[in-house]
């Protein structure tokens, strides 16, 4: 066949294919802002353990209003992204993974310091709460950026 | 295992990008696909129509807040025929007698 490519011709399409996909991948992602709202959610939950009874029930509030929003713009952004189905690994196949591990090490810690009735206790859900937020922002993050060639099962 | 299959329909660059995406995602939108390829419309309609007639793509025209939105996809054999053509490339490449 005449049409054959080179071999540098066909690493130059494979490249512009991979180039491509990463385009797309691009496209599909929600904006940062969005991962740093979400990434805010778990260590929220266990950190408004903290707050006094007195008010609790405000921080509740809020903290229900918050995921609120947080559900409302994932709703929002998957229709407003132009991509339906998603690359494989998928921002949102990645959201679910850090959320599931991050809900795991939430319910680890409550197990650990709901026994803990003494005063103080509440300092250590506060601690727990911003270290737990600052684990899943990083461990999101983490995951936004590996590599395509390891998140992509080659068609 | 994938078959090697060169294709001359999806090998044209813009093509090959444009399978590639669709490749990575079940539909997408016309716009969408055109701002991250950086070509104009026109260019994309020409190439999405050739795809549609090797039957590689399908586009559905579907309302959306008041608007019709363009949604391209690749079909069965659009994915069949694209992991076959990037066999086939992996393998020219990969090929040390060349």
């Amino acid at each position: 066949m005449d049409a054959m490519p080179t071999k540098d011709e066909a690493r130059g399409a494979l490249k512009a294919a991979d180039e491509a996909r990463d385009a797309l991948r691009r496209a599909a992602r929600p904006p940062t802002w969005y991962l740093m709202l979400f990434s805010i959610n778990p260590g929220a939950i266990v950190g408004v353990q903290a707050i006094p009874d007195s008010i609790g029930w405000v921080a509740w509030a809020v903290l229900v209003g918050l995921i609120a929003v947080d559900l409302a713009v994932l709703v929002r952004t998957r229709h407003s992204r132009g991509v339906q189905g998603g690359p494989r690994w998928s921002w949102r196949e990645l959201r679910y993974v850090g959320a599931a591990s991050v809900g795991l090490i939430g319910i680890a810690v409550g197990v650990v310091l709901a026994p803990e009735a003494a005063a103080g206790t509440e300092r250590w859900y506060a601690i727990a709460g911003v270290g737990l937020a600052i684990l899943t922002f990083l461990l999101a993050t983490v995951l936004w950026r590996v590599p395509a060639e390891s998140r992509e099962r080659v068609a | 295992m994938t078959k090697a299959v060169f294709d001359e329909e999806i090998h044209s660059p813009v093509r090959l990008r444009v399978c590639s995406m669709l490749g990575a995602a079940e539909s997408v939108d016309f716009a969408t696909l055109s701002t991250a390829l950086g070509v104009a419309d026109s260019v994309l309609s020409k190439h999405l129509s050739r795809l549609e007639e090797a039957g590689y793509v399908t586009v559905a025209k579907l309302p959306a807040a008041g608007h019709i939105r363009t949604w391209v996809g690749l079909t069965k054999s659009g994915r069949r025929a694209l992991a076959e053509h990037l066999a086939e490339l992996r393998q020219i490449a990969d090929d040390a007698g060349m």
